[in-house]
């Protein structure tokens, strides 16, 4: 079950907002990066673009922890920060995935 | 229990190809398929048991065709009854080829290299029980992944614990055979899937000349027209913001500029 934060609310936020408005700023960054159009239109599209918010920017998405909502130290392949990760394959919860020795 | 093992003599050198009659019968099934037409496993209610070991019912040619195609000279339930303690004891026999033609690939993956050498021991043996020439299986190279995590939750970098994980791989070809006993050993290693092993099958029919434009109709039928890609609709979209938005604030611009 997913763990619920104000940060990962707003992250969800972000997520919806990004797959919702995906469409629309490709189209204006299509058109501010457009060799062919002139230069007044070109810097017109990229104001429209600065003024999206925060939570349809792309970059404003960030991997959280499933089990405790933390931010840094995330593994992509399992979506745990390191401490769970951690603990997890200890109790042998992850499959295939054992202390490593060579 | 006998302890002699039956060495049957060897037959003569003419190999004919491991095709079956429709009327095959899968020695090693559970009491639930039918030897008839693949489209019988979807009546469950009139399915009749079946003796575990190959019966006389079995057609004489498709046996005869074994036995001459086996390097060793055995036909597999000759093979079999040479047997003393059991199929999982032993290598299974492996058919010989008899015109080369690949027929299937089989991947196989699994954490446990041990849970996987007994599923390929057992789709092994059902081939060989099938008349299925097979190659040995091929240990394809083991991939590993290496996590290194500091163990204590608040610094302390220099403590850290590695853990790792290891996916197996096997590989085995078959040829030769017949896509309806292709087909059959196929849903037989599906139905006993072993939980832990991953299977990944690749198949080769041949087909009549002429069946590209065939195939392409039948696969026309299924698609749309005209499919718009994302890129397009993000092209269209920039095109309309362009004429609708941003192209008329600059006439105005240039209009009040020429007035003034």
């Amino acid at each position: 079950m997913l763990f619920v934060n104000a940060r990962v609310l707003r992250d969800i936020k972000a997520r919806k907002g990004v797959l919702d408005n995906e469409l629309l700023r490709r189209a204006y960054l299509y058109v501010a990066r457009d060799q062919r159009q002139p230069p007044q239109i070109r810097h017109q599209a990229q104001l429209q673009l600065n003024t999206f918010g925060r939570y349809t920017r792309p970059t404003t998405v960030k991997n959280r922890c499933v089990e405790t909502g933390r931010g840094r130290g995330i593994m992509s392949e399992f979506g745990l920060c390191r401490t769970v990760f951690r603990l997890k394959a200890r109790n042998h919860e992850l499959p295939g995935v054992h202390k490593a020795s060579w | 229990m006998p302890e002699e093992i039956f060495i049957p003599s060897k037959p003569a050198a003419n190999a004919s190809p491991a095709v079956p009659d429709s009327e095959a019968v899968l020695p090693l099934v559970n009491a639930t398929e039918t030897a008839s037409t693949p489209d019988a496993t979807q009546t469950p209610t009139q399915e009749t048991t079946k003796a575990v070991l190959p019966t006389p019912e079995v057609s004489q040619n498709w046996l005869d065709s074994i036995k001459q195609s086996s390097q060793s000279g055995f036909s597999e339930p000759e093979w079999a009854a040479s047997i003393v303690h059991g199929r999982s004891r032993h290598e299974p026999l492996y058919h010989a080829r008899t015109h080369n033609i690949p027929v299937a690939l089989l991947h196989f993956r699994s954490y446990t290299p041990s849970l996987l050498d007994l599923f390929v021991h057992f789709a092994s043996h059902a081939a060989c029980s099938l008349g299925i020439p097979i190659s040995r299986p091929a240990k394809l190279p083991t991939q590993r992944s290496l996590w290194t995590v500091p163990r204590s939750p608040f610094v302390h970098k220099k403590a850290q614990e590695n853990f790792e994980r290891r996916v197996h791989k096997r590989l085995v070809k078959a040829w030769d055979a017949d896509p309806t006993v292709v087909e059959r050993w196929v849903r037989y290693l599906e139905k006993n899937a072993m939980p832990g092993v991953g299977m990944r099958i690749v198949r080769w029919e041949r087909a009549p000349v002429g069946v590209g434009e065939k195939v392409y109709i039948e696969a026309r039928k299924g698609v749309r027209e005209r499919v718009v890609t994302d890129k397009e609709r993000m092209k269209r979209l920039g095109e309309q913001i362009v004429q609708k938005e941003l192209a008329p604030t600059q006439t105005v611009a240039t209009t009040v500029a020429t007035s003034s």
